[in-house]
């Protein structure tokens, strides 16, 4: 029976913990236990492999692999590549995820408008994000290349010069980015305008009888009813372009030079063209340091802001 | 929900008969099992046993199917990966100690695969062998087949660098399209007649020669021809990279020149992959370049026929030695196989002497008998087959390909970007390859 008087949450607790009995949920864990051995296996096991691995001279062409201590590590902090590989990322990402975020925001507030053929537009927007990074890549090198592309081709034909897009380093680190924000900017749409759905429209009316301005409602009410999925897109648009690998392979494999290599796809590199998977795995374990780190920056910034 | 509960409150029974069940089935497994046939894995690439129904295809499927008639004890199971992944997919899977049987390999990944200890040594198979012995291989592919005195694989068919030439641009310029160039220096005067600005906007539209050097192995294999034919190499005896050796230098140096002093190569090749070139090719933006033969037969042929198109060795430095690069793809035997012997003889039937002869009407054969053969003479794969045969290189025998040549494409991209003299460059990227890769 549901009672109806309020409880307090220590009293939920002491409730749970005196009806809490292994032996008779027996068969709850049974339900549980394929997710959570696929977690176990898949997650756990796989980041412990991982981190046990950065202590090896672990090499799939050498039979022979050493436990060498923290050498990967010490190899890898005095290595100019990793250094100028991180910089590059994090660059990409302080500049892909607000850039993403901004025009998936933008574009959600557009679609939360009453406009006619919305459903089409929506439809559109979203297309982008249906296609595979790789088919994408494929795509985006020919249309951005320099001779045969039609972007230079079109552009010539308003007189402009051809632009070297992959074939200097700030071109080819442009059009990444351009090319990435083309591509993932509707998963930021999609989420946004979800939870632009979800904000009462009473709350804007009564703001509107008060005589707040469209800037003051979006300021005062719609980013901050959003905060929760702010927080979790930036979350997942930071951990997904700092790990970003397959736009790379397929539009310009690292170049011009290491013009484009970020830290995720030197790891990629060293582990499966080098087959050098300790040194990789070494890689692996402070992009997954730097990722967490990022994750509890954001979730400090925001939770403070919405408190 | 019923049954499990059940099974929770009285586990024991249940573990009982779920174990006997168990036993029986992996009992009767075992019995059974012995009667089976013999199942060889083959990893093979996506250009074989396939459904395309051109002579090579159906050439391995008659072969096959052969041997399946006259072995009916074996069965062949394949596995389809995708050229370039072959490689990692052979040593991951071997490291999870299920590689298959038989696997195909790129011929420049000879030397990782044996000291990986991962591929059978042939030796006794191969010596004597009437057709598939190691005499009858060109010697560039004996060199890159052959480990520390062991043979690792049975080399099918091969390729070469060549300079294709587009004979309609070469007579639009007013040259003499039957004397392609043959020197650097006669590379350097063709190209610098062939670069023009076509349509007067100040711009060149065409460019005398292209050449390889993006991110891409194409680049290292490329240069390297260049560098053999000046007498240097990739790496010395101790598996040391002398990028920076003289000829190295001057390879890197001629790079350097065709970009910025002559300005006959565009100076995007840094971005331009293989397939991009040989576009540049057709489209007449480049009258000159070099690529691969593999390239000729549907490519640049089929595109632009033989009275637009045509083919010559690499040019050589004054005094030089003619030199190219070759590939090319092998049969490899796992050393974790079961069944050696049983694979050896499915390798002799699809590496057989008619099916060689047959498949080299369209590709460089590795044989020596089939390039000799009369019913192969005066076609492109004979002509350019014994070219090869005399000049033809392999890739150099170092356990790390990958880093040896990711150094060496950063250093050129950066010479012919001007960014570090051709000294410099290929003496630090030597020094970084060394200090972390060399054995």
């Amino acid at each position: 029976m549901i009672s109806s008087q309020p409880q307090s949450s220590q009293e939920n607790v002491a409730r749970r913990s005196a009806q809490f009995k292994p032996w008779r949920n027996f068969s709850e864990y049974i339900w549980v236990a394929p997710a959570f051995i696929f977690v176990l296996f898949f997650t756990f096991y796989a980041a412990a492999y991982a981190i046990w691995l950065s202590f090896y001279d672990y090499s799939l062409a050498s039979p022979v692999r050493p436990f060498i201590g923290t050498e990967n590590f010490q190899r890898l902090f005095q290595d100019a590549e990793y250094w100028q590989s991180l910089r590059r990322s994090l660059l990409f990402v302080a500049i892909d995820v607000p850039l993403t975020v901004g025009m998936g925001f933008a574009l959600a507030l557009l679609l939360n408008q009453p406009i006619r053929g919305r459903w089409l537009y929506r439809s559109l927007l979203l297309l982008p994000w249906v296609i595979s990074l790789v088919i994408a890549g494929y795509m985006l090198k020919w249309i951005f290349a320099e001779n045969t592309g039609i972007l230079n081709y079109l552009l010539s034909l308003a007189g402009i010069a051809q632009v070297p897009w992959l074939s200097s380093d700030a071109g080819a680190f442009a059009t990444v980015v351009i090319a990435h924000a083309w591509r993932v900017y509707p998963f930021g749409m999609v989420i946004l305008l979800a939870g632009l759905q979800g904000i009462s429209k009473e709350l804007y009316e009564a703001a509107m009888i008060d005589g707040a301005s469209g800037r003051q409602r979006l300021i005062h009410i719609t980013m901050p009813l959003l905060t929760p999925q702010f927080l979790i897109l930036l979350i997942l648009r930071t951990l997904l372009a700092f790990n970003m690998v397959d736009l790379i392979f397929t539009m310009t494999g690292g170049g011009p030079g290491n013009a484009t290599s970020f830290l995720s796809y030197m790891m990629y590199q060293r582990a499966f063209s080098y087959l050098d998977l300790g040194y990789a795995a070494a890689i692996g374990v402070t992009i997954f340091a730097i990722n967490i780190v990022l994750a509890l920056v954001y979730f400090y910034v925001l939770r403070r802001n919405s408190a | 929900m019923l049954l499990l509960n059940k099974i929770v409150s009285k586990p024991v029974p249940y573990l009982m008969s779920v174990s006997v069940v168990l036993l029986l089935i992996f009992t009767s497994a075992t019995v059974f099992g012995q009667s089976r046939p013999v199942t060889l894995r083959v990893q093979t690439s996506i250009d074989f046993f396939n459904d395309d129904p051109n002579d090579s295809e159906l050439a391995y499927r008659a072969a096959h199917e052969a041997f399946l008639a006259e072995n009916p004890n074996i069965r062949i199971e394949f596995e389809i990966v995708p050229p370039f992944e072959l490689y990692r997919q052979f040593l991951v899977a071997a490291e999870g100690r299920n590689a298959p049987d038989i696997t195909y390999q790129g011929a420049a990944n000879t030397y990782t695969l044996a000291s990986s200890g991962n591929v059978l040594a042939l030796n006794d198979y191969m010596d004597g062998h009437p057709f598939l012995n190691p005499d009858n291989l060109q010697s560039a592919i004996l060199d890159v087949a052959t480990v520390d005195g062991q043979y690792y694989v049975i080399p099918t068919t091969t390729d070469a660098r060549v300079l294709y030439y587009r004979k309609d641009l070469f007579e639009a310029a007013g040259l003499d399209a039957s004397a392609p160039p043959t020197t650097r220096a006669e590379l350097i005067e063709t190209a610098q007649s062939l670069t023009q600005d076509t349509d007067g906007d100040g711009e060149t539209d065409q460019w005398g020669y292209c050449f390889i050097a993006d991110n891409t192995l194409h680049t290292p294999h490329m240069w390297l021809t260049h560098v053999w034919a000046a007498g240097g190499d990739l790496v010395d005896a101790d598996g040391k990279a002398v990028y920076d050796s003289e000829a190295g230098i001057a390879a890197a140096q001629f790079y350097y020149d065709l970009v910025n002093t002559y300005e006959v190569t565009p100076s995007n090749i840094i971005a331009n992959d293989y397939d991009a070139t040989v576009r540049a090719l057709v489209s007449g933006q480049c009258a000159m370049a070099l690529l691969g033969t593999w390239s000729w037969p549907v490519d640049i042929l089929g595109a632009l026929g033989e009275e637009n198109v045509g083919w010559t060795p690499v040019p050589t430095p004054e005094g030089g030695e003619a030199a190219t690069f070759s590939g090319g793809w092998s049969w490899l035997i796992s050393s974790r196989s079961d069944h050696p012997d049983e694979a050896w003889a499915y390798i002799e039937a699809i590496a057989s002497e008619e099916l060689a002869l047959e498949l080299g009407r369209e590709n460089i054969s590795t044989r020596q008998s089939v390039l000799s053969s009369p019913e192969i003479q005066d076609t492109f794969v004979a002509n350019v087959g014994t070219y090869a045969a005399g000049a033809a290189h392999g890739n150099p025998q170092v356990t790390s390909t990958q880093p040896l040549f990711d150094g060496l494409r950063q250093a050129l991209q950066d010479v012919i970007r001007g960014r570090q003299d051709a000294q410099t460059a290929l003496t630090q990227a030597a020094e970084t390859y060394n200090s972390r890769y060399a054995r």
